[in-house]
C-alpha cells in the first residue's frame, strides 16, 4: 500500500472548507517543489493544477522528499495555509543538521 | 391558525367569522384548565421555536449550526484507517496470485494518457482504488465517511468520464482501459 501524507477529500469530506483545505495543500507542495523533493508525478500535478482531487503520496517524491515528509509532515498538518510553508521551512531546516 | 401574542397563556383573540383556517378561540375567562393547558401546548413562541430548530442562532453573532471542530491530523488518520480497511477486502476479494493489481491515487486520464479535467469544476478526479486485471480496470472505488456527500464528485466523474477520461496508469506506469460499465463505487465507513 502506498505511503499517503495527506489528502484533500479526507478534510473536505470531514466538513472543512475546500478553499482552505486545497490552500494548504497547495502550500506544501510548493515548498516541496521548492525543495526539489518532488518526483515526475509530483511535478505533473504541480503543472496541471492543485484542486479538491490532490493527494499528497510517496509515488510524487523523490526519496528524499519521502524521508521528509515521513518525518516532518505530522508535526505541520494542523497548520493553516498562511503558516504553513513556514512551518516547513523550519522542519526542514531542524530536518537536514 | 392561532395569532400570535404575549397575553399571558392566551393567544390574540381572531373572530374566525366562519373562515377556513381560522379558530374561534372563546375569552379566556370561560376556558376549562384543558383547553387552556392546550393553548399552551400550541402557542408557538420563542422557547418552542428554539427548542426544535436547535442552536441555529447564536444571539450575539449569527453563528450557523454548531459542527465539531476536529483536527486535521485527525481527519488524516480516520481517511487512512478507512482506506486500510477498505484495501483488505479489496486484497481479499481481487487476489494479486490472480493477475490483480490494486492500483492507488489514480487520476482519470485520456487515451493519450494525459489527465482529463472536468470542464465545469475545471478540476481532475483522482480514484482512491482502482483494480486492474489484465490491462483493464475490474472495479473503482472510492472510500469516505458515513456522511460525507459525494454527489458533486460523483457528477464530476461521470463529465470527465463522458469526456474520455477512462484510462488510468497502472502500478506498472501503464495505461489501462475502465470499460464503461464499471462505474466508481463508494465505500462508506465509520
Amino acid at each position: 500500500m502506498i505511503k499517503i501524507y495527506d489528502k484533500a477529500q479526507w478534510h473536505i469530506d470531514a466538513g472543512e472548507s475546500a478553499g482552505a483545505v486545497v490552500a494548504k495543500l497547495k502550500a506544501v507542495l510548493e515548498f516541496l517543489d521548492l525543495k526539489g523533493l518532488l518526483d515526475s508525478e509530483g511535478k505533473e500535478i504541480m503543472e496541471l493544477g492543485i484542486d479538491s482531487s490532490v493527494s499528497l503520496h510517496e509515488r510524487m517524491l523523490t526519496d528524499e522528499g519521502r524521508n521528509f515528509m515521513e518525518s516532518c509532515y505530522d508535526k505541520v498538518i494542523n497548520q493553516p495555509a498562511g503558516e504553513m510553508a513556514q512551518a516547513l521551512e523550519q522542519e526542514y531546516r531542524d530536518w537536514k543538521l | 391558525m392561532f395569532g400570535l401574542g404575549g397575553r399571558g397563556d392566551a393567544a390574540e383573540i381572531k373572530d374566525s367569522g366562519g373562515r377556513p383556517g381560522y379558530t374561534e378561540i372563546q375569552p379566556k375567562e370561560s376556558r376549562t384548565p384543558q383547553e387552556r393547558q392546550d393553548i399552551r401546548s400550541r402557542i408557538l413562541n420563542r422557547d418552542v421555536i428554539a427548542e426544535i430548530q436547535g442552536p441555529l442562532q447564536d444571539k450575539r453573532g449569527g453563528l450557523e449550526k454548531e459542527k465539531e471542530v476536529r483536527e486535521p491530523i485527525q481527519n488524516k488518520q480516520d481517511g487512512l484507517e478507512r482506506e486500510r480497511a477498505v484495501r483488505e477486502e479489496l486484497e481479499q476479494k481481487y487476489p494479486s496470485e490472480k493477475g490483480n493489481q490494486i492500483v492507488s491515487e489514480a487520476y482519470l486520464r485520456g487515451k493519450n494518457g494525459n489527465i482529463i479535467k472536468d470542464s465545469v469544476t475545471g478540476e481532475a478526479r483522482r480514484v482512491d482504488f482502482v483494480v486492474v486485471k489484465d490491462g483493464k480496470a475490474v472495479a473503482s472505488i472510492e472510500v469516505t465517511s458515513k456522511t460525507a456527500d459525494k454527489r458533486e464528485q460523483t457528477a464530476k466523474e461521470e463529465r470527465i468520464r463522458d469526456a474520455g477520461g477512462n484510462y488510468i496508469r497502472d502500478n506498472r506506469g501503464e495505461l489501462a482501459e475502465i470499460p464503461s460499465n464499471v462505474r466508481t463505487q463508494i465505500e462508506r465507513r465509520d
